[in-house]
């Protein structure tokens, strides 16, 4: 797929949302996607260093290897067939087994870290420390410590900083984000975020002595599980809806069904507190898929869906049952009315098929562990390159980067406490 | 130019055709009459969407149609 493309129709979906102008003045780390974002580097490359190439790195270097902007001069991978296999997608490219030899390279301007989240931080600040750019996946590190080091190098250094949350960059979530802070849904009064899966989050392992290598995700040591690796995207929702962030966070988590030597659980129910009241939740099961992936903000006069792009109003205008039907063939969620009550009758399920909010919507059903396309990560990955180039960093994304993670990481220790935690003063860094 | 007929036979059916689509369009209006809890004078009120309904189900009625009689086309013209 041409990226260039993807980023004009990324252009003409917000443009037939609001004038780009306005997006632009509400939005501002997405100078990079406008037409004057491109001029400012037409002719130039960001050259970029991949560090960990396993299947995020090589889901970034397909998308840069469209991306006029980008040039990828390096890779970087400890396991060997990982990184063949991406050397074979960039042939010209230097290959490095260390890091720290990458980042002595003079070449490379800018890294993307793609590496499990305990390597996050100390490949960050070495990479600060190299006077290198950096776009490190998420989440930013393994602790809030890791996380508040890891802003003092970038502070220090002046470079320019981004992280993997892509949902920035997604038009359905600035549009949604566009419609509440206008007060389409009345005030913020809740926020529900799930992420349900049935598969056992494995990779295949060629042998027993890789498996921790492999499989980081499921062991403590490299990983701090759902909440770091699927919460940390959808806990910006409330953040950026509100612009506030929690003051206390209280969970429960346990291994239910995958008993299989893992340590991370394998389900969680997480609940913050917002200075205001608000409640946002976030639940994850990986045994059980029924409800998929979803994301709402709810407002005293609506709720908005995220992850379909669909806005839902109270007390909606009255509509046929016929209409209603033909509505939700059109929006193609033949939801099962059944279980639904009628939408005048308070205490059951509203059975308004809502408005879409955005044209030619694009949804995720959350079962990648790679990364959904069309979800921002495209856009994202340009911006870092952009920014490389101009030297300018893109506002918000490290600070919703750091909230975003600190919260999952103490949703994670709460639900390992079975406790409440405070978002401690010292902690507010941004 | 050649003149097109149409028996009156093909025009008995079509009317038929479209009657039958008219009736599955009104009941599916009472359906949804009963699933959404909504209300019995929509019957008459909602006329257009049973209308519009009933256009599709003979759009799509004519599409499945034609596909049948080009396969039997094809399978004739094999066997012969
Ligand atoms: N933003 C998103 O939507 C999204 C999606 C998927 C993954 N991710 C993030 O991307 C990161 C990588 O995930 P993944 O699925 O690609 O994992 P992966 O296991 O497929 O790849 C990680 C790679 O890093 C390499 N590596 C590990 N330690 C290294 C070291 N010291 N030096 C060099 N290479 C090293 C591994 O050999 C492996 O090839 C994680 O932090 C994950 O959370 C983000």
């Amino acid at each position: 797929m041409d990226k260039l493309l993807t980023r004009k129709e990324f252009l003409s979906n917000l443009g037939s949302m609001f004038a780009v102008g306005s997006a632009i003045s509400l939005f501002p780390w997405l100078t990079s996607c406008t037409e004057k974002g491109q001029k400012e580097i037409e002719g130039q490359v960001a050259k970029l260093g991949i560090i960990g190439t396993g299947s995020r790195g090589q889901f970034h270097i397909a998308n840069l290897l469209v991306d006029k902007s980008a040039k990828i001069v390096a890779l970087c991978d400890d396991y060997e067939p990982h990184l063949k296999e991406a050397a074979a997608m960039c042939p010209d490219a230097k290959l490095y087994s260390d890091y720290r030899k990458l980042l002595d390279d003079k070449d490379v301007e800018g890294v993307i870290i793609c590496t499990p989240l305990n390597w996050h931080a100390v490949m960050t600040i070495d990479s600060f420390k190299a006077g290198k750019h950096v776009f490190c996946e998420k989440s930013m590190a393994y602790s809030i410590q890791e996380c508040k080091d890891v802003i003092a190098e970038w502070q220090r250094s002046g470079k320019v900083f981004v992280v993997g949350q892509q949902r920035l960059f997604d038009p359905k979530y600035i549009k949604a984000m566009e419609l509440i802070h206008s007060g389409a849904i009345g005030e913020v009064v809740g926020v529900r975020n799930y992420w349900y899966r049935n598969n056992d989050w494995r990779r295949e392992c060629p042998s027993p002595d890789l498996e921790r290598r492999i499989n980081w995700r499921l062991y403590n040591a490299s990983s701090r599980g759902l909440m770091t690796e699927l919460a940390c995207h959808q806990l910006q929702n409330g953040s950026w809806a509100m612009d506030q962030y929690p003051e206390c966070v209280t969970g429960m988590g346990s291994i239910r069904f995958w008993k299989d030597g893992r340590e991370v659980f394998d389900n969680v129910a997480v609940t913050y507190e917002y200075p205001n009241g608000v409640h946002m939740t976030f639940e994850s099961i990986i045994s059980n898929k029924h409800f998929g992936m979803g994301e709402f903000i709810l407002g005293s006069e609506g709720t908005i869906d995220l992850v379909k792009g669909i806005m839902f109003s109270e007390s909606p205008a009255y509509r046929s049952g016929i209409e209603q039907f033909l509505m939700q063939i059109k929006q193609g969620i033949l939801s099962n009315s059944a279980f639904a009550g009628s939408s005048w009758s308070q205490e059951e399920a509203s059975t308004d098929p809502g408005v879409r909010f955005t044209d030619k919507i694009i949804t995720t059903d959350g079962s990648s562990s790679t990364g959904a396309t069309n979800d921002g990560s495209v856009e994202l990955a340009h911006a870092f390159c952009h920014a490389v180039i101009t030297g300018q960093q893109p506002e918000k994304i490290v600070k919703e980067a750091y909230y975003a993670t600190a919260l999952a990481l103490m949703g994670d220790q709460a639900s390992h406490e079975k406790s409440t935690l405070y978002f401690k003063d010292e902690d507010r860094i941004l | 130019m050649k003149d097109l007929v149409i028996s009156g036979r093909k025009v008995k059916r079509e009317l038929l055709i479209a009657l039958g689509c008219f009736i599955c369009a009104v009941l599916i209006n009472i359906i949804c009459i009963i699933v959404y809890h909504s209300q019995w004078h929509e019957i008459f009120t909602q006329i257009g969407f049973t209308v519009f309904v009933a256009i599709a189900l003979y759009v799509l009625l004519l599409i499945v149609r034609l596909i049948i009689l080009a396969c039997r086309k094809i399978f004739c013209k094999r066997n012969k």
